[in-house]
Protein backbone atom coordinates (compact mmCIF):
# COMPACT_ATOMS: atom_id res chain seq x y z
CA UNK A 1 0.00 0.00 0.00
CA UNK A 2 1.48 3.36 -0.98
CA UNK A 3 1.42 6.62 0.91
CA UNK A 4 -1.72 7.74 -0.85
CA UNK A 5 -3.40 4.48 0.09
CA UNK A 6 -2.36 4.96 3.68
CA UNK A 7 -3.72 8.49 3.65
CA UNK A 8 -7.02 7.33 2.24
CA UNK A 9 -7.23 4.51 4.75
CA UNK A 10 -6.37 6.83 7.63
CA UNK A 11 -9.07 9.25 6.52
CA UNK A 12 -11.56 6.40 6.33
CA UNK A 13 -10.62 5.20 9.79
CA UNK A 14 -10.89 8.70 11.21
CA UNK A 15 -14.36 9.00 9.67
CA UNK A 16 -15.44 5.80 11.40
CA UNK A 17 -15.66 3.82 8.16
CA UNK A 18 -15.56 0.14 9.16
CA UNK A 19 -14.76 -0.77 5.55
CA UNK A 20 -11.47 1.09 5.97
CA UNK A 21 -10.76 -0.99 9.05
CA UNK A 22 -11.57 -4.15 7.10
CA UNK A 23 -9.16 -3.13 4.34
CA UNK A 24 -6.51 -2.33 6.92
CA UNK A 25 -6.94 -5.76 8.45
CA UNK A 26 -6.91 -7.48 5.08
CA UNK A 27 -3.66 -5.68 4.25
CA UNK A 28 -1.79 -6.07 7.51
CA UNK A 29 -3.69 -8.54 9.70
CA UNK A 30 -1.60 -11.53 8.72
CA UNK A 31 1.66 -9.65 9.20
CA UNK A 32 0.52 -8.32 12.56
CA UNK A 33 -0.53 -11.79 13.72
CA UNK A 34 2.70 -13.33 12.46
CA UNK A 35 4.77 -10.85 14.45
CA UNK A 36 2.71 -11.29 17.60
CA UNK A 37 2.90 -15.06 17.30
CA UNK A 38 6.65 -14.96 16.68
CA UNK A 39 7.16 -12.93 19.85
CA UNK A 40 4.59 -14.60 22.08
CA UNK A 41 4.46 -18.14 20.78
CA UNK A 42 0.85 -18.27 21.97
CA UNK A 43 -1.93 -18.04 19.38
CA UNK A 44 -4.54 -16.86 21.89
CA UNK A 45 -2.39 -14.05 23.21
CA UNK A 46 -1.32 -13.15 19.71
CA UNK A 47 -4.96 -12.69 18.77
CA UNK A 48 -5.54 -10.49 21.82
CA UNK A 49 -2.57 -8.29 20.99
CA UNK A 50 -3.55 -7.88 17.34
CA UNK A 51 -7.12 -7.02 18.30
CA UNK A 52 -5.94 -4.48 20.88
CA UNK A 53 -3.68 -2.77 18.36
CA UNK A 54 -6.21 -2.61 15.54
CA UNK A 55 -8.83 -1.20 17.88
CA UNK A 56 -6.37 1.29 19.29
CA UNK A 57 -5.67 2.56 15.80
CA UNK A 58 -9.40 2.56 15.08
CA UNK A 59 -10.10 4.62 18.19
CA UNK A 60 -7.26 7.07 17.61
CA UNK A 61 -7.18 7.27 13.85
CA UNK A 62 -7.90 10.98 13.73
CA UNK A 63 -4.52 11.59 15.31
CA UNK A 64 -2.57 9.41 12.91
CA UNK A 65 -0.26 11.50 10.75
CA UNK A 66 0.60 9.67 7.53
CA UNK A 67 3.47 12.08 6.91
CA UNK A 68 5.32 10.70 9.94
CA UNK A 69 5.28 7.09 8.88
CA UNK A 70 3.03 4.48 7.37
CA UNK A 71 0.07 2.78 8.95
CA UNK A 72 1.93 -0.50 8.57
CA UNK A 73 4.93 0.73 10.50
CA UNK A 74 2.78 2.17 13.26
CA UNK A 75 0.64 -0.92 13.50
CA UNK A 76 3.40 -3.52 13.37
CA UNK A 77 5.57 -1.57 15.80
CA UNK A 78 2.61 -1.38 18.17
CA UNK A 79 2.00 -5.12 17.83
CA UNK A 80 5.64 -5.93 18.52
CA UNK A 81 5.79 -3.55 21.49
CA UNK A 82 2.54 -4.77 22.99
CA UNK A 83 3.69 -8.36 22.58
CA UNK A 84 6.93 -7.59 24.38
CA UNK A 85 4.94 -5.88 27.11
CA UNK A 86 3.01 -9.11 27.54
CA UNK A 87 6.25 -11.05 27.75
CA UNK A 88 7.74 -8.67 30.27
CA UNK A 89 4.55 -8.56 32.27
CA UNK A 90 4.17 -4.84 32.10
CA UNK A 91 1.24 -2.68 31.14
CA UNK A 92 1.25 -0.91 27.84
CA UNK A 93 0.84 2.35 29.74
CA UNK A 94 4.37 2.00 31.05
CA UNK A 95 5.85 2.23 27.61
CA UNK A 96 6.96 5.60 26.40
CA UNK A 97 6.45 5.05 22.71
CA UNK A 98 9.01 6.52 20.41
CA UNK A 99 7.93 8.22 17.28
CA UNK A 100 9.06 6.57 14.12
CA UNK A 101 11.36 8.98 12.34
CA UNK A 102 10.40 10.32 8.97
CA UNK A 103 11.24 7.97 6.14
CA UNK A 104 11.59 5.07 8.51
CA UNK A 105 9.29 2.99 6.40
CA UNK A 106 10.61 0.51 3.91
CA UNK A 107 9.58 1.71 0.51
CA UNK A 108 9.21 -1.50 -1.42
CA UNK A 109 5.45 -1.49 -1.44
CA UNK A 110 3.36 -1.34 -4.49
CA UNK A 111 -0.20 -0.26 -4.93
CA UNK A 112 -3.01 -2.46 -3.65
CA UNK A 113 -3.08 -5.14 -6.39
CA UNK A 114 0.59 -5.79 -5.83
CA UNK A 115 0.55 -5.52 -2.08
CA UNK A 116 0.99 -9.21 -1.33
CA UNK A 117 3.63 -9.66 -3.99
CA UNK A 118 5.52 -6.60 -2.80
CA UNK A 119 5.36 -7.79 0.78
CA UNK A 120 6.65 -11.21 -0.21
CA UNK A 121 9.57 -9.61 -2.03
CA UNK A 122 10.36 -7.46 0.98
CA UNK A 123 10.15 -10.48 3.22
CA UNK A 124 12.63 -12.40 1.08
CA UNK A 125 15.09 -9.52 1.00
CA UNK A 126 14.90 -8.95 4.72
CA UNK A 127 15.45 -12.63 5.42
CA UNK A 128 18.41 -12.61 3.07
CA UNK A 129 19.74 -9.58 4.90
CA UNK A 130 19.42 -11.28 8.27
CA UNK A 131 20.95 -14.48 6.92
CA UNK A 132 23.92 -12.50 5.66
CA UNK A 133 24.80 -11.34 9.17
CA UNK A 134 27.36 -13.16 11.27
CA UNK A 135 25.51 -15.55 13.57
CA UNK A 136 26.32 -13.69 16.78
CA UNK A 137 25.05 -10.39 15.36
CA UNK A 138 21.84 -11.95 14.09
CA UNK A 139 21.36 -13.62 17.45
CA UNK A 140 21.71 -10.34 19.35
CA UNK A 141 19.15 -8.57 17.17
CA UNK A 142 16.65 -11.43 17.16
CA UNK A 143 16.86 -11.96 20.91
CA UNK A 144 16.20 -8.28 21.46
CA UNK A 145 13.56 -7.68 18.82
CA UNK A 146 11.58 -10.91 18.89
CA UNK A 147 12.58 -12.21 22.31
CA UNK A 148 12.14 -8.97 24.20
CA UNK A 149 15.44 -9.44 26.04
CA UNK A 150 17.43 -6.47 27.21
CA UNK A 151 21.05 -6.17 26.19
CA UNK A 152 22.08 -7.03 29.76
CA UNK A 153 19.97 -10.17 29.71
CA UNK A 154 21.47 -11.16 26.40
CA UNK A 155 24.99 -10.54 27.71
CA UNK A 156 24.29 -12.79 30.70
CA UNK A 157 22.59 -15.40 28.57
CA UNK A 158 25.40 -15.80 26.08
CA UNK A 159 28.14 -14.90 28.58
CA UNK A 160 29.82 -12.05 26.81
CA UNK A 161 30.50 -8.49 28.01
CA UNK A 162 27.67 -6.00 27.71
CA UNK A 163 29.80 -3.84 25.45
CA UNK A 164 30.13 -6.79 23.07
CA UNK A 165 26.36 -7.17 22.83
CA UNK A 166 25.96 -3.44 22.22
CA UNK A 167 28.54 -3.60 19.48
CA UNK A 168 26.89 -6.59 17.84
CA UNK A 169 23.51 -4.87 17.87
CA UNK A 170 24.91 -1.78 16.24
CA UNK A 171 26.89 -3.66 13.63
CA UNK A 172 23.88 -5.82 12.81
CA UNK A 173 21.57 -2.86 12.30
CA UNK A 174 24.18 -0.94 10.31
CA UNK A 175 24.65 -3.91 8.00
CA UNK A 176 20.92 -4.47 7.66
CA UNK A 177 20.46 -0.83 6.77
CA UNK A 178 23.17 -0.99 4.12
CA UNK A 179 21.79 -4.25 2.70
CA UNK A 180 18.24 -2.92 2.47
CA UNK A 181 19.33 0.44 1.16
CA UNK A 182 21.33 -1.20 -1.60
CA UNK A 183 18.18 -3.01 -2.69
CA UNK A 184 15.99 0.05 -2.64
CA UNK A 185 14.07 -0.93 0.45
CA UNK A 186 15.09 2.04 2.55
CA UNK A 187 14.94 5.67 1.55
CA UNK A 188 17.54 8.07 2.70
CA UNK A 189 16.68 11.66 3.54
CA UNK B 1 30.28 16.13 27.85
CA UNK B 2 33.55 14.29 27.43
CA UNK B 3 34.48 12.21 24.45
CA UNK B 4 34.16 9.06 26.58
CA UNK B 5 30.69 10.04 27.81
CA UNK B 6 29.55 10.60 24.27
CA UNK B 7 30.94 7.24 23.17
CA UNK B 8 29.21 5.52 26.04
CA UNK B 9 25.86 7.05 25.11
CA UNK B 10 26.43 6.40 21.42
CA UNK B 11 27.06 2.74 22.19
CA UNK B 12 23.55 2.50 23.64
CA UNK B 13 21.77 3.86 20.58
CA UNK B 14 21.31 0.48 18.89
CA UNK B 15 19.93 -1.07 22.08
CA UNK B 16 17.63 1.94 22.46
CA UNK B 17 16.36 1.52 18.91
CA UNK B 18 15.73 -2.17 19.57
CA UNK B 19 13.98 -1.36 22.85
CA UNK B 20 16.65 -3.43 24.57
CA UNK B 21 18.17 -0.79 26.81
CA UNK B 22 17.29 -0.64 30.49
CA UNK B 23 14.76 2.05 31.38
CA UNK B 24 17.33 4.48 32.77
CA UNK B 25 19.84 3.88 30.03
CA UNK B 26 17.13 4.16 27.41
CA UNK B 27 16.00 7.49 28.83
CA UNK B 28 19.60 8.75 28.84
CA UNK B 29 20.02 7.60 25.25
CA UNK B 30 16.78 9.28 24.23
CA UNK B 31 17.79 12.55 25.82
CA UNK B 32 21.23 12.38 24.22
CA UNK B 33 19.83 11.61 20.78
CA UNK B 34 17.64 14.70 20.97
CA UNK B 35 20.65 16.92 21.49
CA UNK B 36 23.33 15.20 19.41
CA UNK B 37 23.02 15.48 15.65
CA UNK B 38 25.42 12.61 14.97
CA UNK B 39 23.59 10.21 17.26
CA UNK B 40 20.23 11.37 15.96
CA UNK B 41 21.35 10.43 12.47
CA UNK B 42 22.67 7.12 13.78
CA UNK B 43 19.34 6.41 15.47
CA UNK B 44 17.47 7.31 12.31
CA UNK B 45 19.63 4.96 10.25
CA UNK B 46 19.37 2.07 12.69
CA UNK B 47 15.62 2.58 13.08
CA UNK B 48 15.19 2.24 9.33
CA UNK B 49 16.71 -1.21 9.64
CA UNK B 50 14.82 -2.13 12.79
CA UNK B 51 11.39 -1.35 11.34
CA UNK B 52 12.05 -3.94 8.64
CA UNK B 53 12.64 -6.74 11.14
CA UNK B 54 8.96 -7.76 11.56
CA UNK B 55 8.96 -8.96 7.98
CA UNK B 56 11.47 -11.62 8.97
CA UNK B 57 8.76 -13.39 10.96
CA UNK B 58 7.33 -16.47 9.28
CA UNK B 59 3.96 -15.60 7.83
CA UNK B 60 1.18 -17.33 9.67
CA UNK B 61 -2.41 -16.94 8.58
CA UNK B 62 -4.51 -15.76 11.52
CA UNK B 63 -7.71 -17.63 12.36
CA UNK B 64 -10.79 -16.30 10.62
CA UNK B 65 -12.36 -15.45 13.94
CA UNK B 66 -9.77 -12.75 14.57
CA UNK B 67 -11.08 -10.62 11.73
CA UNK B 68 -14.62 -11.21 12.98
CA UNK B 69 -13.64 -10.24 16.52
CA UNK B 70 -12.04 -6.99 15.41
CA UNK B 71 -14.85 -6.05 13.07
CA UNK B 72 -17.51 -6.93 15.65
CA UNK B 73 -15.82 -4.80 18.27
CA UNK B 74 -15.49 -1.92 15.81
CA UNK B 75 -19.02 -2.24 14.49
CA UNK B 76 -20.39 -2.33 18.02
CA UNK B 77 -19.74 1.38 18.05
CA UNK B 78 -18.01 4.07 16.01
CA UNK B 79 -14.63 5.42 17.12
CA UNK B 80 -14.83 7.19 20.46
CA UNK B 81 -13.84 10.50 18.90
CA UNK B 82 -16.71 10.62 16.45
CA UNK B 83 -19.75 9.67 18.50
CA UNK B 84 -20.91 8.62 21.95
CA UNK B 85 -20.15 5.10 23.03
CA UNK B 86 -22.86 2.49 22.60
CA UNK B 87 -23.77 0.07 25.36
CA UNK B 88 -22.40 -2.81 23.31
CA UNK B 89 -19.21 -0.85 22.93
CA UNK B 90 -19.00 -0.48 26.71
CA UNK B 91 -18.61 -4.25 26.91
CA UNK B 92 -16.02 -4.21 24.18
CA UNK B 93 -14.11 -1.35 25.74
CA UNK B 94 -14.22 -2.95 29.15
CA UNK B 95 -12.72 -6.08 27.70
CA UNK B 96 -10.09 -4.22 25.74
CA UNK B 97 -9.11 -2.30 28.85
CA UNK B 98 -9.53 -4.99 31.42
CA UNK B 99 -5.90 -4.88 32.46
CA UNK B 100 -6.17 -1.25 33.58
CA UNK B 101 -8.74 -1.84 36.30
CA UNK B 102 -6.64 -1.84 39.42
CA UNK B 103 -5.97 1.62 40.91
CA UNK B 104 -3.09 0.36 43.00
CA UNK B 105 0.21 -0.06 41.20
CA UNK B 106 1.88 -3.41 41.69
CA UNK B 107 5.61 -3.94 41.58
CA UNK B 108 7.63 -5.06 38.60
CA UNK B 109 8.08 -8.37 36.85
CA UNK B 110 6.19 -11.36 38.10
CA UNK B 111 4.16 -9.40 40.65
CA UNK B 112 2.93 -7.14 37.88
CA UNK B 113 2.00 -10.10 35.71
CA UNK B 114 0.11 -11.75 38.56
CA UNK B 115 -1.65 -8.49 39.35
CA UNK B 116 -2.73 -8.18 35.73
CA UNK B 117 -4.10 -11.72 35.75
CA UNK B 118 -5.87 -11.02 39.03
CA UNK B 119 -7.42 -7.86 37.59
CA UNK B 120 -8.74 -9.87 34.67
CA UNK B 121 -10.25 -12.41 37.02
CA UNK B 122 -11.84 -9.77 39.25
CA UNK B 123 -13.38 -7.97 36.33
CA UNK B 124 -14.86 -11.16 35.01
CA UNK B 125 -16.30 -11.97 38.38
CA UNK B 126 -14.24 -15.08 38.68
CA UNK B 127 -12.43 -15.95 41.88
CA UNK B 128 -9.28 -17.87 42.34
CA UNK B 129 -5.58 -17.33 41.90
CA UNK B 130 -2.39 -19.26 41.51
CA UNK B 131 -2.40 -22.52 39.63
CA UNK B 132 -5.92 -21.97 38.37
CA UNK B 133 -5.04 -18.63 36.83
CA UNK B 134 -3.93 -19.89 33.46
CA UNK B 135 -6.91 -22.18 33.10
CA UNK B 136 -9.27 -19.41 34.15
CA UNK B 137 -7.60 -16.98 31.76
CA UNK B 138 -8.27 -19.44 28.97
CA UNK B 139 -11.88 -19.67 30.07
CA UNK B 140 -12.09 -15.91 30.17
CA UNK B 141 -10.68 -15.66 26.66
CA UNK B 142 -13.34 -18.06 25.52
CA UNK B 143 -15.98 -15.98 27.30
CA UNK B 144 -14.63 -12.88 25.59
CA UNK B 145 -15.00 -14.55 22.24
CA UNK B 146 -18.56 -15.44 23.09
CA UNK B 147 -19.22 -11.86 24.18
CA UNK B 148 -17.79 -10.68 20.85
CA UNK B 149 -20.25 -12.92 19.08
CA UNK B 150 -23.08 -11.69 21.28
CA UNK B 151 -22.09 -8.09 20.60
CA UNK B 152 -22.17 -8.79 16.90
CA UNK B 153 -25.54 -10.49 17.14
CA UNK B 154 -26.92 -7.73 19.31
CA UNK B 155 -25.68 -5.10 16.94
CA UNK B 156 -27.28 -6.83 13.99
CA UNK B 157 -30.55 -7.32 15.82
CA UNK B 158 -30.46 -3.69 17.01
CA UNK B 159 -31.78 -4.69 20.38
CA UNK B 160 -32.24 -1.70 22.64
CA UNK B 161 -34.46 -3.14 25.31
CA UNK B 162 -32.40 -1.95 28.30
CA UNK B 163 -31.44 1.59 29.32
CA UNK B 164 -28.25 2.73 27.67
CA UNK B 165 -25.08 3.94 29.33
CA UNK B 166 -24.78 7.47 30.66
CA UNK B 167 -22.19 9.91 29.35
CA UNK B 168 -20.42 12.83 30.94
CA UNK B 169 -17.56 14.95 29.74
CA UNK B 170 -14.51 16.35 31.49
CA UNK B 171 -12.85 19.57 30.41
CA UNK B 172 -9.24 20.54 30.86
CA UNK B 173 -7.95 23.86 32.08
CA UNK B 174 -4.60 25.47 32.81
CA UNK B 175 -1.80 23.03 31.91
CA UNK B 176 -4.40 20.54 30.65
CA UNK B 177 -6.36 23.08 28.60
CA UNK B 178 -6.16 20.86 25.53
CA UNK B 179 -7.22 17.71 27.33
CA UNK B 180 -10.65 16.17 27.57
CA UNK B 181 -12.29 13.20 29.16
CA UNK B 182 -15.39 11.11 28.59
CA UNK B 183 -17.03 9.18 31.39
CA UNK B 184 -19.32 6.32 30.47
CA UNK B 185 -21.24 4.74 33.31
CA UNK B 186 -23.82 2.06 33.71
CA UNK B 187 -27.46 3.10 34.08
CA UNK B 188 -29.01 3.27 37.56
CA UNK B 189 -25.59 3.82 39.13
CA UNK B 190 -24.61 0.21 38.68
CA UNK B 191 -20.91 -0.54 39.13
CA UNK B 192 -18.82 -0.07 36.03
CA UNK B 193 -17.31 3.14 34.73
CA UNK B 194 -15.12 3.78 31.71
CA UNK B 195 -12.98 6.88 31.63
CA UNK B 196 -11.53 7.92 28.27
CA UNK B 197 -8.89 10.61 28.32
CA UNK B 198 -7.48 12.38 25.30
CA UNK B 199 -5.09 15.22 24.57
CA UNK B 200 -3.12 14.73 27.76
CA UNK B 201 0.41 16.16 27.80
CA UNK B 202 3.21 13.69 28.45
CA UNK B 203 4.36 13.79 32.05
CA UNK B 204 7.87 14.26 33.39
CA UNK B 205 9.49 11.19 34.94
CA UNK B 206 8.07 10.32 38.33
CA UNK B 207 4.68 11.92 37.75
CA UNK B 208 1.34 10.23 37.08
CA UNK B 209 -2.20 11.26 36.37
CA UNK B 210 -4.59 10.26 39.14
CA UNK B 211 -8.34 9.87 38.65
CA UNK B 212 -10.71 10.82 41.47
CA UNK B 213 -14.40 10.52 42.31
CA UNK B 214 -15.48 13.44 44.50
CA UNK B 215 -18.73 13.23 46.46
CA UNK B 216 -21.09 15.95 47.67
CA UNK B 217 -18.98 16.48 50.79
CA UNK B 218 -15.89 17.10 48.66
CA UNK B 219 -14.36 13.82 49.77
CA UNK B 220 -12.19 12.37 47.00
CA UNK B 221 -11.73 8.65 46.48
CA UNK B 222 -9.04 7.25 44.23
CA UNK B 223 -9.86 5.42 41.03
CA UNK B 224 -6.58 4.88 39.18
CA UNK B 225 -3.20 6.26 38.32
CA UNK B 226 -1.80 6.16 34.80
CA UNK B 227 0.57 7.65 32.27
CA UNK B 228 -0.92 8.36 28.85
CA UNK B 229 0.17 6.60 25.71
CA UNK B 230 2.05 8.22 22.85
CA UNK B 231 -1.21 9.71 21.60
CA UNK B 232 -1.87 11.43 24.92
CA UNK B 233 -4.73 9.01 25.49
CA UNK B 234 -5.61 6.50 28.13
CA UNK B 235 -8.61 4.46 29.10
CA UNK B 236 -9.43 3.41 32.64
CA UNK B 237 -12.04 0.82 33.47
CA UNK B 238 -13.28 0.79 37.04
CA UNK B 239 -15.72 -1.39 38.91
CA UNK B 240 -16.79 1.57 41.03
CA UNK B 241 -20.12 3.31 40.57
CA UNK B 242 -21.06 6.98 40.27
CA UNK B 243 -23.58 6.69 43.10
CA UNK B 244 -23.17 9.77 45.30
CA UNK B 245 -20.41 11.13 43.08
CA UNK B 246 -20.60 14.80 42.17
CA UNK B 247 -17.39 15.38 40.25
CA UNK B 248 -14.88 13.27 38.35
CA UNK B 249 -11.44 14.84 38.41
CA UNK B 250 -7.87 14.21 37.30
CA UNK B 251 -4.77 15.61 38.97
CA UNK B 252 -1.06 15.28 38.41
CA UNK B 253 0.58 13.53 41.34
CA UNK B 254 3.81 11.86 42.32
CA UNK B 255 4.25 8.36 40.91
CA UNK B 256 4.31 5.56 40.70
CA UNK B 257 1.46 4.97 43.15
CA UNK B 258 -0.15 8.40 43.33
CA UNK B 259 -1.40 9.92 46.57
CA UNK B 260 -4.35 9.44 48.91
CA UNK B 261 -5.75 12.95 48.48
CA UNK B 262 -5.50 15.38 45.58
CA UNK B 263 -2.69 17.86 46.05
CA UNK B 264 -3.85 20.38 43.48
CA UNK B 265 -6.97 21.90 42.04
CA UNK B 266 -7.93 19.38 39.34
CA UNK B 267 -6.88 20.67 35.93
CA UNK B 268 -9.27 18.20 34.29
CA UNK B 269 -12.73 17.74 35.79
CA UNK B 270 -16.44 17.53 35.10
CA UNK B 271 -19.71 17.30 36.97
CA UNK B 272 -21.50 13.98 36.82
CA UNK B 273 -24.44 14.84 39.08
Amino acid sequence: MDEGGDLELAEGLAAGDVEALARLYDSYGALAYSVALRVLGDPGRAEDVVQDCFLKLWNNAERFDARRGSLRTWLITAVRNRSIDYLRGRGAHERQEREIPLDAEASGQGSDPWHEVATAIERDVIREALASLPGEQRQAVELAYFGGYSHREIAEMIRVPLSTVKGRMRLALEKLHSYLQARGLVYDV
Amino acid sequence: MTYDEHDELESSVAAYVLDAADAREGEMARAHIEGCAACRELARRLTRAAVALPLAADEVKPPERLRSRIMAAAEAGPPAHSAPVSSARVLSMARASRRSLDPTRPGRGLRRLLAAVAAVLVLAGIGGIGALAINLKQQLDEQNRRVDQLNSDLSKAKQVSTPGPIYHTLNGSGPLAGASGAVTSQPNNQPGIIFDFNGLPQLPPGKVYEVWLIDGNNVASRVAVFRPDAFGSYRVVSNKSLSGVKIVAVTVENGPNGVDKPTQTPPLAGKVA
